[in-house]
Protein backbone atom coordinates (compact mmCIF):
# COMPACT_ATOMS: atom_id res chain seq x y z
CA UNK A 1 0.00 0.00 0.00
CA UNK A 2 2.68 2.46 -0.93
CA UNK A 3 1.94 5.85 -2.32
CA UNK A 4 2.57 5.31 -6.02
CA UNK A 5 6.32 5.48 -6.47
CA UNK A 6 6.81 6.81 -2.94
CA UNK A 7 8.59 5.11 -0.07
CA UNK A 8 6.42 2.21 1.19
CA UNK A 9 6.35 3.44 4.78
CA UNK A 10 3.60 1.12 5.90
CA UNK A 11 5.35 -1.97 4.51
CA UNK A 12 8.60 -0.92 6.22
CA UNK A 13 6.77 -0.31 9.51
CA UNK A 14 5.15 -3.74 9.35
CA UNK A 15 8.49 -5.36 8.60
CA UNK A 16 10.05 -3.69 11.64
CA UNK A 17 7.10 -4.74 13.82
CA UNK A 18 7.43 -8.36 12.70
CA UNK A 19 11.16 -8.30 13.51
CA UNK A 20 10.24 -6.84 16.90
CA UNK A 21 7.76 -9.67 17.53
CA UNK A 22 9.97 -12.51 16.35
CA UNK A 23 13.54 -11.47 17.24
CA UNK A 24 13.23 -12.45 20.92
CA UNK A 25 11.76 -15.85 19.99
CA UNK A 26 14.53 -16.44 17.48
CA UNK A 27 17.27 -15.58 19.97
CA UNK A 28 15.75 -17.73 22.72
CA UNK A 29 15.57 -20.61 20.24
CA UNK A 30 19.22 -20.17 19.23
CA UNK A 31 20.30 -20.21 22.87
CA UNK A 32 18.54 -23.55 23.32
CA UNK A 33 21.14 -25.07 20.98
CA UNK A 34 24.03 -23.32 22.71
CA UNK A 35 26.74 -25.67 23.93
CA UNK A 36 28.01 -23.31 26.64
CA UNK A 37 26.76 -22.73 30.16
CA UNK A 38 26.44 -19.02 29.85
CA UNK A 39 24.04 -16.97 27.80
CA UNK A 40 26.65 -14.92 25.98
CA UNK A 41 26.23 -13.58 22.51
CA UNK A 42 27.19 -15.08 20.12
CA UNK A 43 26.42 -18.61 21.44
CA UNK A 44 29.56 -20.63 22.09
CA UNK A 45 28.72 -23.56 19.84
CA UNK A 46 25.96 -25.85 18.72
CA UNK A 47 24.72 -28.72 20.82
CA UNK A 48 21.63 -30.60 21.86
CA UNK A 49 22.86 -31.10 25.42
CA UNK A 50 20.18 -28.88 26.99
CA UNK A 51 17.43 -30.91 25.37
CA UNK A 52 19.01 -34.08 26.78
CA UNK A 53 19.24 -32.32 30.11
CA UNK A 54 15.53 -31.42 30.00
CA UNK A 55 14.25 -34.81 28.88
CA UNK A 56 16.40 -36.44 31.56
CA UNK A 57 14.76 -34.32 34.23
CA UNK A 58 12.07 -36.29 36.02
CA UNK A 59 10.26 -33.13 37.14
CA UNK A 60 10.02 -31.91 33.58
CA UNK A 61 8.73 -35.24 32.29
CA UNK A 62 6.09 -35.23 34.99
CA UNK A 63 5.07 -31.68 34.14
CA UNK A 64 5.00 -32.63 30.47
CA UNK A 65 2.64 -35.54 31.04
CA UNK A 66 0.42 -33.38 33.28
CA UNK A 67 0.23 -30.74 30.55
CA UNK A 68 -0.54 -33.31 27.87
CA UNK A 69 -3.33 -34.89 29.93
CA UNK A 70 -4.77 -31.50 30.87
CA UNK A 71 -4.71 -30.32 27.27
CA UNK A 72 -6.38 -33.47 25.97
CA UNK A 73 -9.11 -33.52 28.60
CA UNK A 74 -9.68 -29.76 28.20
CA UNK A 75 -10.06 -30.19 24.45
CA UNK A 76 -12.57 -33.04 24.84
CA UNK A 77 -14.63 -31.26 27.49
CA UNK A 78 -14.66 -27.84 25.83
CA UNK A 79 -15.52 -29.24 22.40
CA UNK A 80 -18.36 -31.30 23.84
CA UNK A 81 -20.11 -28.58 25.78
CA UNK A 82 -19.16 -25.84 23.32
CA UNK A 83 -20.47 -27.73 20.29
CA UNK A 84 -23.85 -28.68 21.67
CA UNK A 85 -24.42 -25.13 22.91
CA UNK A 86 -23.41 -23.75 19.50
CA UNK A 87 -26.16 -25.85 17.92
CA UNK A 88 -28.61 -23.67 19.82
CA UNK A 89 -26.83 -20.32 19.32
CA UNK A 90 -27.06 -20.61 15.55
CA UNK A 91 -30.75 -21.54 15.49
CA UNK A 92 -32.56 -19.90 18.33
CA UNK A 93 -32.37 -16.41 19.76
CA UNK A 94 -34.44 -16.80 22.87
CA UNK A 95 -33.45 -14.75 25.91
CA UNK A 96 -31.83 -17.75 27.58
CA UNK A 97 -29.85 -18.65 24.45
CA UNK A 98 -28.53 -15.12 24.12
CA UNK A 99 -27.70 -15.01 27.82
CA UNK A 100 -25.68 -18.23 27.67
CA UNK A 101 -23.99 -17.04 24.47
CA UNK A 102 -22.93 -13.82 26.18
CA UNK A 103 -21.69 -15.86 29.13
CA UNK A 104 -19.65 -17.95 26.70
CA UNK A 105 -17.93 -14.85 25.38
CA UNK A 106 -17.21 -13.37 28.80
CA UNK A 107 -13.94 -15.22 29.52
CA UNK A 108 -12.00 -13.53 26.67
CA UNK A 109 -12.95 -10.12 28.03
CA UNK A 110 -11.52 -10.77 31.48
CA UNK A 111 -7.85 -10.90 32.42
CA UNK A 112 -7.05 -14.55 33.26
CA UNK A 113 -5.91 -13.32 36.69
CA UNK A 114 -9.55 -12.65 37.60
CA UNK A 115 -10.62 -16.13 36.54
CA UNK A 116 -7.71 -17.56 38.52
CA UNK A 117 -8.57 -15.77 41.75
CA UNK A 118 -12.20 -16.77 41.24
CA UNK A 119 -10.98 -20.35 41.46
CA UNK A 120 -9.07 -19.58 44.63
CA UNK A 121 -12.33 -18.37 46.16
CA UNK A 122 -14.34 -21.29 44.79
CA UNK A 123 -11.86 -23.87 46.08
CA UNK A 124 -11.69 -22.19 49.47
CA UNK A 125 -15.50 -22.00 49.77
CA UNK A 126 -16.05 -25.61 48.72
CA UNK A 127 -12.88 -26.96 50.39
CA UNK A 128 -11.93 -28.43 47.03
CA UNK A 129 -8.22 -29.18 46.65
CA UNK A 130 -6.23 -28.29 43.54
CA UNK A 131 -6.18 -31.26 41.19
CA UNK A 132 -6.32 -32.21 37.54
CA UNK A 133 -10.02 -31.35 37.71
CA UNK A 134 -9.40 -27.76 38.74
CA UNK A 135 -6.60 -27.34 36.18
CA UNK A 136 -8.89 -28.61 33.40
CA UNK A 137 -11.83 -26.50 34.58
CA UNK A 138 -9.69 -23.35 34.47
CA UNK A 139 -8.40 -24.15 30.99
CA UNK A 140 -11.87 -25.03 29.73
CA UNK A 141 -13.16 -21.58 30.70
CA UNK A 142 -10.71 -19.71 28.51
CA UNK A 143 -10.77 -22.04 25.50
CA UNK A 144 -14.58 -22.23 25.31
CA UNK A 145 -15.03 -18.86 23.53
CA UNK A 146 -12.66 -20.06 20.79
CA UNK A 147 -14.36 -23.44 20.45
CA UNK A 148 -17.73 -21.73 20.12
CA UNK A 149 -16.33 -19.24 17.61
CA UNK A 150 -14.94 -21.98 15.35
CA UNK A 151 -17.87 -24.41 15.58
CA UNK A 152 -20.57 -21.74 15.28
CA UNK A 153 -18.84 -20.26 12.23
CA UNK A 154 -19.17 -23.64 10.51
CA UNK A 155 -22.78 -24.08 11.62
CA UNK A 156 -23.69 -20.74 10.08
CA UNK A 157 -22.40 -21.70 6.63
CA UNK A 158 -23.72 -25.18 6.08
CA UNK A 159 -26.98 -26.06 4.40
CA UNK A 160 -29.45 -26.56 7.16
CA UNK A 161 -32.04 -28.09 4.77
CA UNK A 162 -30.38 -31.51 5.01
CA UNK A 163 -31.51 -31.64 8.62
CA UNK A 164 -35.09 -30.98 7.64
CA UNK A 165 -34.81 -33.73 5.06
CA UNK A 166 -33.68 -36.14 7.77
CA UNK A 167 -36.58 -35.03 9.96
CA UNK A 168 -39.04 -35.62 7.12
CA UNK A 169 -37.64 -39.11 6.72
CA UNK A 170 -38.54 -39.81 10.31
CA UNK A 171 -35.37 -39.10 12.32
CA UNK A 172 -35.75 -37.76 15.87
CA UNK A 173 -34.01 -34.43 16.70
CA UNK A 174 -31.25 -36.25 18.59
CA UNK A 175 -30.75 -38.63 15.66
CA UNK A 176 -30.49 -35.69 13.30
CA UNK A 177 -27.81 -34.07 15.44
CA UNK A 178 -25.80 -37.27 15.90
CA UNK A 179 -26.12 -38.72 12.39
CA UNK A 180 -26.41 -35.64 10.17
CA UNK A 181 -25.18 -32.45 11.85
CA UNK A 182 -22.16 -33.72 13.75
CA UNK A 183 -20.58 -35.58 10.81
CA UNK A 184 -20.92 -32.45 8.67
CA UNK A 185 -19.33 -30.12 11.21
CA UNK A 186 -16.72 -32.68 12.32
CA UNK A 187 -13.78 -30.87 10.66
CA UNK A 188 -14.61 -27.66 12.53
CA UNK A 189 -14.82 -29.59 15.81
CA UNK A 190 -11.45 -31.13 15.03
CA UNK A 191 -10.02 -27.65 14.46
CA UNK A 192 -11.55 -26.40 17.69
CA UNK A 193 -10.09 -29.43 19.47
CA UNK A 194 -6.57 -28.53 18.32
CA UNK A 195 -6.94 -24.86 19.22
CA UNK A 196 -8.23 -25.84 22.67
CA UNK A 197 -5.29 -28.24 23.04
CA UNK A 198 -2.80 -25.53 22.01
CA UNK A 199 -4.15 -22.88 24.37
CA UNK A 200 -4.48 -25.31 27.24
CA UNK A 201 -0.95 -26.63 26.88
CA UNK A 202 0.45 -23.12 27.21
CA UNK A 203 -1.93 -21.76 29.88
CA UNK A 204 -0.11 -20.18 32.79
CA UNK A 205 -2.02 -17.32 34.40
CA UNK A 206 -4.99 -19.39 35.62
CA UNK A 207 -3.07 -22.65 36.15
CA UNK A 208 -0.87 -20.84 38.64
CA UNK A 209 -3.91 -20.71 40.96
CA UNK A 210 -5.48 -24.08 40.17
CA UNK A 211 -2.57 -26.51 40.02
CA UNK A 212 -1.49 -26.60 43.66
CA UNK A 213 1.67 -28.68 43.94
CA UNK A 214 1.35 -30.21 40.47
CA UNK A 215 3.39 -28.63 37.71
CA UNK A 216 2.40 -28.10 34.13
CA UNK A 217 5.14 -27.23 31.63
CA UNK A 218 4.58 -23.44 31.87
CA UNK A 219 4.53 -23.65 35.69
CA UNK A 220 7.75 -25.69 35.61
CA UNK A 221 9.43 -23.08 33.39
CA UNK A 222 8.23 -20.22 35.58
CA UNK A 223 9.73 -21.98 38.58
CA UNK A 224 13.09 -22.29 36.85
CA UNK A 225 13.06 -18.68 35.67
CA UNK A 226 12.68 -17.43 39.20
CA UNK A 227 16.12 -18.89 39.81
CA UNK A 228 17.59 -16.56 37.20
CA UNK A 229 20.06 -17.86 34.68
CA UNK A 230 19.34 -21.41 33.67
CA UNK A 231 20.46 -22.45 30.20
CA UNK A 232 18.15 -25.46 30.07
CA UNK A 233 15.18 -23.08 30.34
CA UNK A 234 15.73 -22.19 26.69
CA UNK A 235 15.34 -25.80 25.63
CA UNK A 236 12.03 -26.01 27.50
CA UNK A 237 11.03 -22.71 25.89
CA UNK A 238 11.51 -24.25 22.46
CA UNK A 239 9.31 -27.21 23.42
CA UNK A 240 6.70 -24.81 24.79
CA UNK A 241 6.76 -22.86 21.54
CA UNK A 242 6.59 -25.87 19.26
CA UNK A 243 3.72 -27.91 20.70
CA UNK A 244 0.97 -25.27 20.35
CA UNK A 245 2.37 -24.27 16.96
CA UNK A 246 2.28 -27.85 15.71
CA UNK A 247 -1.27 -28.36 16.99
CA UNK A 248 -2.46 -25.16 15.36
CA UNK A 249 -0.57 -25.96 12.15
CA UNK A 250 -2.21 -29.37 11.84
CA UNK A 251 -5.62 -27.76 12.37
CA UNK A 252 -4.87 -25.11 9.76
CA UNK A 253 -3.74 -27.58 7.09
CA UNK A 254 -6.42 -30.22 7.71
CA UNK A 255 -9.26 -27.69 7.79
CA UNK A 256 -8.05 -25.94 4.68
CA UNK A 257 -8.01 -29.26 2.86
CA UNK A 258 -11.39 -30.46 4.12
CA UNK A 259 -13.42 -27.28 4.06
CA UNK A 260 -11.48 -24.78 1.98
CA UNK A 261 -11.00 -22.35 4.83
CA UNK A 262 -8.36 -22.79 7.49
CA UNK A 263 -8.43 -22.03 11.20
CA UNK A 264 -6.86 -18.63 10.66
CA UNK A 265 -9.70 -17.70 8.28
CA UNK A 266 -12.15 -18.40 11.09
CA UNK A 267 -10.09 -16.48 13.62
CA UNK A 268 -9.86 -13.43 11.39
CA UNK A 269 -13.61 -13.31 11.04
CA UNK A 270 -14.05 -13.33 14.79
CA UNK A 271 -16.44 -10.59 15.77
CA UNK A 272 -15.16 -9.18 19.00
CA UNK B 1 -34.19 -28.13 11.90
CA UNK B 2 -36.17 -26.46 14.62
CA UNK B 3 -34.89 -27.06 18.13
CA UNK B 4 -37.77 -27.22 20.56
CA UNK B 5 -37.63 -25.83 24.08
CA UNK B 6 -36.76 -29.00 25.92
CA UNK B 7 -33.91 -29.81 23.57
CA UNK B 8 -32.69 -26.23 23.79
CA UNK B 9 -32.50 -26.45 27.59
CA UNK B 10 -30.73 -29.80 27.35
CA UNK B 11 -28.10 -28.52 24.92
CA UNK B 12 -27.45 -25.22 26.71
CA UNK B 13 -27.31 -26.44 30.27
CA UNK B 14 -23.79 -27.94 30.36
CA UNK B 15 -22.19 -24.71 29.13
CA UNK B 16 -24.49 -22.49 31.17
CA UNK B 17 -24.05 -24.44 34.39
CA UNK B 18 -20.30 -24.80 33.95
CA UNK B 19 -19.63 -21.11 33.40
CA UNK B 20 -22.08 -20.09 36.12
CA UNK B 21 -20.28 -22.31 38.61
CA UNK B 22 -16.76 -21.36 37.60
CA UNK B 23 -17.09 -17.67 36.70
CA UNK B 24 -20.31 -16.13 38.04
CA UNK B 25 -20.55 -17.83 41.44
CA UNK B 26 -16.86 -17.17 42.30
CA UNK B 27 -17.43 -13.46 41.67
CA UNK B 28 -20.09 -13.47 44.40
CA UNK B 29 -17.88 -15.50 46.73
CA UNK B 30 -15.04 -13.04 46.16
CA UNK B 31 -17.35 -10.16 46.93
CA UNK B 32 -18.32 -11.86 50.17
CA UNK B 33 -14.66 -12.43 51.02
CA UNK B 34 -13.88 -8.77 50.39
CA UNK B 35 -16.19 -7.79 53.27
CA UNK B 36 -14.10 -9.55 55.92
CA UNK B 37 -10.65 -9.15 57.39
CA UNK B 38 -8.62 -12.34 56.86
CA UNK B 39 -5.92 -13.75 59.11
CA UNK B 40 -4.17 -17.06 58.45
CA UNK B 41 -6.55 -17.99 55.62
CA UNK B 42 -9.68 -17.51 57.76
CA UNK B 43 -12.09 -14.56 58.00
CA UNK B 44 -12.21 -12.85 61.39
CA UNK B 45 -14.60 -10.35 62.93
CA UNK B 46 -17.79 -9.02 61.35
CA UNK B 47 -18.67 -7.40 58.06
CA UNK B 48 -16.49 -4.44 57.22
CA UNK B 49 -15.59 -2.12 54.36
CA UNK B 50 -12.09 -1.73 55.70
CA UNK B 51 -10.51 -3.64 52.81
CA UNK B 52 -11.96 -1.16 50.35
CA UNK B 53 -10.92 1.87 52.42
CA UNK B 54 -7.45 0.40 52.84
CA UNK B 55 -7.29 -0.32 49.11
CA UNK B 56 -8.16 3.25 48.25
CA UNK B 57 -5.96 5.01 50.78
CA UNK B 58 -2.84 2.91 51.45
CA UNK B 59 0.25 4.76 50.11
CA UNK B 60 1.68 1.49 48.77
CA UNK B 61 -1.40 1.08 46.59
CA UNK B 62 -0.93 4.53 45.13
CA UNK B 63 2.46 3.41 43.87
CA UNK B 64 0.93 0.23 42.44
CA UNK B 65 -1.67 2.25 40.54
CA UNK B 66 1.02 4.59 39.21
CA UNK B 67 3.07 1.60 38.04
CA UNK B 68 0.02 0.00 36.45
CA UNK B 69 -0.75 3.17 34.49
CA UNK B 70 2.89 3.85 33.61
CA UNK B 71 3.18 0.35 32.16
CA UNK B 72 -0.40 -0.08 30.94
CA UNK B 73 -0.82 3.16 29.01
CA UNK B 74 2.34 2.97 26.86
CA UNK B 75 1.71 -0.77 26.39
CA UNK B 76 -1.82 -0.11 25.18
CA UNK B 77 -0.81 2.69 22.82
CA UNK B 78 2.06 0.64 21.40
CA UNK B 79 0.00 -2.52 20.92
CA UNK B 80 -2.99 -0.73 19.43
CA UNK B 81 -1.01 1.45 17.02
CA UNK B 82 1.28 -1.41 15.99
CA UNK B 83 -1.62 -3.84 15.72
CA UNK B 84 -3.56 -1.37 13.58
CA UNK B 85 -0.62 -0.93 11.22
CA UNK B 86 -0.18 -4.70 10.87
CA UNK B 87 -3.89 -5.24 10.27
CA UNK B 88 -4.12 -2.34 7.84
CA UNK B 89 -1.40 -3.80 5.64
CA UNK B 90 -2.81 -7.33 5.87
CA UNK B 91 -6.17 -6.06 4.66
CA UNK B 92 -5.34 -3.29 2.19
CA UNK B 93 -1.74 -4.14 1.28
CA UNK B 94 -0.65 -5.43 -2.06
CA UNK B 95 0.89 -8.66 -3.26
CA UNK B 96 1.83 -11.78 -1.37
CA UNK B 97 3.13 -9.80 1.59
CA UNK B 98 -0.45 -9.34 2.72
CA UNK B 99 -1.13 -13.06 3.26
CA UNK B 100 2.30 -13.72 4.74
CA UNK B 101 1.84 -10.89 7.21
CA UNK B 102 -1.51 -12.23 8.34
CA UNK B 103 -0.04 -15.69 8.86
CA UNK B 104 2.78 -14.14 10.90
CA UNK B 105 0.31 -12.27 13.13
CA UNK B 106 -1.63 -15.47 13.85
CA UNK B 107 1.57 -17.46 14.43
CA UNK B 108 2.83 -14.82 16.86
CA UNK B 109 -0.49 -14.98 18.69
CA UNK B 110 -0.19 -18.76 18.99
CA UNK B 111 3.37 -18.52 20.36
CA UNK B 112 3.68 -19.39 24.03
CA UNK B 113 2.69 -16.54 26.38
CA UNK B 114 5.45 -17.31 28.86
CA UNK B 115 8.15 -17.73 26.21
CA UNK B 116 7.22 -14.43 24.59
CA UNK B 117 7.85 -12.73 27.94
CA UNK B 118 10.89 -14.71 28.93
CA UNK B 119 12.58 -14.34 25.52
CA UNK B 120 13.19 -10.65 26.23
CA UNK B 121 15.64 -11.68 28.93
CA UNK B 122 17.88 -13.30 26.36
CA UNK B 123 17.84 -10.06 24.39
CA UNK B 124 18.05 -7.47 27.14
CA UNK B 125 19.92 -9.32 29.90
CA UNK B 126 23.34 -8.39 31.24
CA UNK B 127 25.04 -10.74 28.78
CA UNK B 128 22.15 -10.65 26.31
CA UNK B 129 22.33 -9.87 22.63
CA UNK B 130 21.94 -6.11 22.94
CA UNK B 131 24.56 -5.65 25.64
CA UNK B 132 27.02 -8.09 24.06
CA UNK B 133 26.53 -6.42 20.70
CA UNK B 134 27.09 -2.92 22.02
CA UNK B 135 30.17 -4.08 23.92
CA UNK B 136 31.59 -5.84 20.88
CA UNK B 137 31.15 -2.67 18.88
CA UNK B 138 32.98 -0.78 21.62
CA UNK B 139 30.05 1.56 22.18
CA UNK B 140 29.78 0.73 25.87
CA UNK B 141 32.28 -0.64 28.38
CA UNK B 142 30.03 -2.30 30.92
CA UNK B 143 26.63 -3.91 30.30
CA UNK B 144 23.71 -1.51 30.52
CA UNK B 145 21.87 -2.83 33.53
CA UNK B 146 18.75 -0.75 33.08
CA UNK B 147 17.86 -2.67 29.91
CA UNK B 148 16.37 -5.50 31.91
CA UNK B 149 14.41 -5.38 35.16
CA UNK B 150 13.07 -1.95 34.49
CA UNK B 151 9.74 -0.42 33.66
CA UNK B 152 10.67 0.16 29.98
CA UNK B 153 11.60 -3.52 29.70
CA UNK B 154 8.17 -4.51 30.99
CA UNK B 155 6.53 -2.11 28.52
CA UNK B 156 8.50 -3.47 25.56
CA UNK B 157 7.71 -7.07 26.50
CA UNK B 158 4.01 -6.34 26.98
CA UNK B 159 3.71 -4.47 23.69
CA UNK B 160 5.09 -7.54 21.92
CA UNK B 161 2.76 -9.70 23.98
CA UNK B 162 -0.49 -7.91 23.13
CA UNK B 163 0.17 -6.51 19.65
CA UNK B 164 -0.77 -9.72 17.75
CA UNK B 165 -4.10 -9.88 19.57
CA UNK B 166 -4.82 -6.25 18.69
CA UNK B 167 -3.77 -6.95 15.10
CA UNK B 168 -6.24 -9.80 14.81
CA UNK B 169 -9.12 -7.74 16.23
CA UNK B 170 -8.37 -4.87 13.84
CA UNK B 171 -8.05 -7.28 10.95
CA UNK B 172 -11.62 -8.44 11.50
CA UNK B 173 -12.84 -4.83 11.75
CA UNK B 174 -10.94 -3.55 8.69
CA UNK B 175 -11.87 -6.54 6.55
CA UNK B 176 -15.50 -5.88 7.42
CA UNK B 177 -15.50 -2.38 5.89
CA UNK B 178 -17.25 -2.26 2.55
CA UNK B 179 -14.76 -1.03 -0.09
CA UNK B 180 -17.51 1.32 -1.33
CA UNK B 181 -16.99 3.74 1.54
CA UNK B 182 -13.27 4.11 0.93
CA UNK B 183 -13.79 4.42 -2.81
CA UNK B 184 -16.50 7.03 -2.33
CA UNK B 185 -14.13 9.00 -0.13
CA UNK B 186 -11.45 8.94 -2.83
CA UNK B 187 -13.94 9.82 -5.54
CA UNK B 188 -14.99 12.82 -3.52
CA UNK B 189 -11.41 13.99 -3.55
CA UNK B 190 -10.07 12.88 -0.19
CA UNK B 191 -6.42 11.81 -0.09
CA UNK B 192 -5.12 8.68 1.61
CA UNK B 193 -4.57 10.43 4.90
CA UNK B 194 -7.97 12.04 4.92
CA UNK B 195 -9.70 8.78 4.00
CA UNK B 196 -7.89 7.07 6.87
CA UNK B 197 -8.76 9.74 9.42
CA UNK B 198 -12.32 10.50 8.39
CA UNK B 199 -13.59 7.23 6.98
CA UNK B 200 -11.55 4.16 7.94
CA UNK B 201 -10.73 5.08 11.55
CA UNK B 202 -14.31 6.04 12.51
CA UNK B 203 -15.67 2.90 10.86
CA UNK B 204 -13.35 0.83 13.03
CA UNK B 205 -14.09 2.99 16.08
CA UNK B 206 -15.89 0.28 18.04
CA UNK B 207 -12.98 -2.12 17.47
CA UNK B 208 -10.49 0.53 18.55
CA UNK B 209 -12.43 1.19 21.73
CA UNK B 210 -12.87 -2.51 22.50
CA UNK B 211 -9.27 -3.44 21.74
CA UNK B 212 -7.81 -0.50 23.64
CA UNK B 213 -9.88 -1.37 26.68
CA UNK B 214 -9.04 -5.08 26.48
CA UNK B 215 -5.31 -4.48 26.04
CA UNK B 216 -5.18 -2.14 29.00
CA UNK B 217 -7.17 -4.59 31.10
CA UNK B 218 -4.91 -7.49 30.12
CA UNK B 219 -1.84 -5.40 30.90
CA UNK B 220 -3.17 -4.45 34.34
CA UNK B 221 -3.97 -8.09 35.03
CA UNK B 222 -0.69 -9.53 33.74
CA UNK B 223 1.14 -10.50 36.88
CA UNK B 224 4.01 -12.36 35.19
CA UNK B 225 5.69 -9.79 32.93
CA UNK B 226 6.27 -7.21 35.69
CA UNK B 227 7.97 -9.89 37.77
CA UNK B 228 10.02 -11.59 35.04
CA UNK B 229 11.33 -8.55 33.18
CA UNK B 230 10.05 -5.52 35.10
CA UNK B 231 12.03 -6.05 38.29
CA UNK B 232 11.26 -5.02 41.84
CA UNK B 233 10.09 -1.48 41.10
CA UNK B 234 7.46 -2.54 38.57
CA UNK B 235 4.82 -4.16 40.77
CA UNK B 236 1.33 -3.47 39.46
CA UNK B 237 -2.16 -3.97 40.83
CA UNK B 238 -2.08 -7.31 39.01
CA UNK B 239 1.04 -8.58 40.78
CA UNK B 240 -0.31 -7.33 44.11
CA UNK B 241 -3.65 -9.11 43.69
CA UNK B 242 -1.91 -12.30 42.53
CA UNK B 243 0.33 -12.27 45.61
CA UNK B 244 -2.53 -11.59 48.01
CA UNK B 245 -4.76 -14.28 46.53
CA UNK B 246 -1.83 -16.68 46.25
CA UNK B 247 1.17 -16.95 48.57
CA UNK B 248 0.11 -14.42 51.21
CA UNK B 249 -3.50 -15.61 51.46
CA UNK B 250 -4.87 -12.16 52.26
CA UNK B 251 -8.17 -12.91 50.51
CA UNK B 252 -10.10 -9.96 51.92
CA UNK B 253 -7.89 -7.23 50.60
CA UNK B 254 -7.03 -9.15 47.41
CA UNK B 255 -10.71 -9.50 46.57
CA UNK B 256 -11.51 -5.89 47.48
CA UNK B 257 -8.69 -4.64 45.28
CA UNK B 258 -9.96 -6.76 42.40
CA UNK B 259 -13.33 -5.06 42.60
CA UNK B 260 -11.72 -1.63 42.87
CA UNK B 261 -9.68 -2.40 39.74
CA UNK B 262 -12.86 -3.53 37.98
CA UNK B 263 -14.65 -0.29 38.90
CA UNK B 264 -11.63 1.77 37.85
CA UNK B 265 -11.56 -0.09 34.58
CA UNK B 266 -15.24 0.59 33.85
CA UNK B 267 -14.73 4.29 34.60
CA UNK B 268 -11.70 4.40 32.29
CA UNK B 269 -13.68 2.62 29.57
CA UNK B 270 -16.55 5.11 29.76
CA UNK B 271 -14.08 8.00 29.77
CA UNK B 272 -12.32 6.68 26.69
CA UNK B 273 -15.66 6.17 24.94
CA UNK B 274 -16.60 9.79 25.60
CA UNK B 275 -13.25 11.07 24.37
CA UNK B 276 -13.54 9.00 21.19
CA UNK B 277 -17.03 10.32 20.53
CA UNK B 278 -15.93 13.90 20.99
CA UNK B 279 -12.98 13.26 18.67
CA UNK B 280 -15.44 11.79 16.14
CA UNK B 281 -13.73 8.45 15.80
CA UNK B 282 -16.67 6.60 17.33
CA UNK B 283 -20.25 6.81 16.08
CA UNK B 284 -22.72 8.10 18.70
CA UNK B 285 -24.68 4.90 19.06
CA UNK B 286 -22.01 2.25 18.66
CA UNK B 287 -20.56 0.21 21.52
Amino acid sequence: MSGRGGIPWLAITCFVLIVFLYAPLLVATLYAFNSGNRLVWPPEGLSLRWFGHVFGDELFMKAFSTSMSAALITAVVSCSIGTIASLVFTRRSTRIARLVEALGRLPVMLPPLFIGIGFVALMKATTLSPSMTTIVAGHTIIVLPFVILIVAARLRTYEIEVEQAARDLGATPIQVIVRVTLPIIAPAIFGAFLVAFAFSFDELLITNFTSGTQSTVPIYVLGRLRRLVDPSANAVAVILLLIPWIAFGIGQVVLKRLTGSGLSDTLMRQGR
Amino acid sequence: MHIHRRLEALLLSPLGLFLTTTVVVPAFILFGYSLFIWRFLEPIGGLTLENYLEGLTAPVNRQLVVNTLMIGIPTTIGSVVGGYALAYYSVFGTGRGRRVLFALIVTALMASYLVRIYAWRTLLGESGVVNSGLQALGLIEAPLEFLLFSRPAAIVAEIALFMPLAGLAFYAALAGISPDYREASRDLGAGRGETLMRVTLPLTGPAILGTTALTFFLSAGDYVTPVLVGGVGSSTVGTAIATKMGPSGDYGSGAAESFLVLVGFVVAYLGLRTVMRVARVLPERAA
